[in-house]
């Protein structure tokens, strides 16, 4: 091929507003995607080892809760003053339970949860309080650490933004 | 009108709310809390008389009434010059901090205050090498004073209501 055309060929393709269009779509979409609909964020500190390291990269999942209320189990984003910075955490307690820790074992309207992604947990002790009609409690999976250095506590629904996904 | 005096009137009008915008009281104080946060950041432990100025230079960010609650661990501060001691013990102690404001969301000023609130971005170093991150919701009171505006009140907001 003369000249530079076979670089023209393969950065624009043989009809170069045909791939302009395509790029356009490609770039809305990823900017939809990544931008609102599964917002990547960076995982920083401690408080929910082991599942989520420092530094590790996790998605938003803006969608999931249009469809279903967040349950128990959930890794969720919680928003702060704006999109920029969220808590990540995890829902241990649905509205309207009675939840108590009793020496780092949460349990939920009397019964013990059973909590795998638990490592190593410290004597967390926290009297029984019922959950209002709007509110989840959410605690980061790492209980080895005293519990006034965790941030863990109750938030109301609209602040949880969505389920995380980690890869 | 000519076409000529048109381009005329739409250059000053332009310029007009180009100076409304830069000096308008939203951009004041994004600029002043990041000054703020400039200040307050290090990334050595130098305690010599330039780190010293520099820390000094935070009071006149502040109101003389200043008052910061940082929440748990930390205990309220009272006054301008409680912050800046405050400030050159942390620069003393601990040799990287880094403080970013994001998120910035100003309340239009009602009088001479405006009502801010912003999440901040802590993230710093200990003496062993260390690192933590840390991130608070602000509830930030601003003040116009002296033709400029000043950090009146900083107090964090718990993102999680505390069950213990």
């Amino acid at each position: 091929m003369p000249g530079r055309a076979w670089l023209r060929l393969a950065v624009v393709g043989p009809s170069p507003s045909r791939t302009l269009a395509r790029a356009a779509v490609l770039l809305l979409v990823s900017a939809v995607t990544f931008g609102w609909l599964l917002r990547p964020v960076r995982g920083a500190g401690i408080s929910m080892r082991p599942t989520i390291d420092d530094g590790a990269l996790a998605f938003i999942d803006r969608t999931a809760y249009w469809w279903r209320p967040p349950a128990r189990g959930d890794i969720v984003a919680v928003q702060m003053a704006g999109p920029s910075v969220v808590f990540i955490k995890r829902v241990i307690g649905l509205p309207g339970e009675q939840i108590a820790i009793r020496d780092g074992v949460v349990e939920v309207d009397g019964r013990p949860l059973v909590e795998p992604y638990v490592a190593r947990r410290r004597p967390w002790q926290v009297a029984p309080f019922r959950l209002g009609d709007d509110e989840y409690l959410l605690i980061g999976d790492n209980r080895d650490m005293a519990a006034e250095d965790h941030d863990f506590g109750t938030a109301a629904r609209d602040r949880l933004l969505g389920p995380v996904r980690v890869w | 009108m000519s076409r000529r005096a048109a381009m005329a009137v739409g250059l000053l009008v332009a310029t007009f709310a180009g100076y409304r915008w830069w000096n308008g009281d939203e951009r004041q104080i994004r600029r002043q809390l990041a000054a703020v946060a400039a200040v307050v950041s290090h990334d050595s432990p130098a305690l010599g008389v330039a780190a010293l100025a520099e820390v000094a230079g935070l009071a006149t960010y502040l109101a003389p009434d200043v008052t910061i609650d940082p929440g748990p661990p930390g205990a309220p501060l009272r006054g301008a010059q409680d912050v800046v001691s405050s400030a050159g013990r942390l620069r003393a102690a601990v040799p990287v901090f880094q403080l970013a404001f994001v998120d910035v969301q100003v309340a239009p000023a009602a009088g001479d205050t405006a009502t801010v609130r912003a999440t901040a971005r802590i993230s710093m170093q200990g003496r062993d090498g260390a690192g933590s991150t840390d991130a608070r919701e602000l509830e930030i009171t601003m003040r116009w004073l002296d033709g400029r505006w000043v950090v009146a009140a900083a107090r964090a907001v718990p993102t999680l209501q505390p069950v213990r």
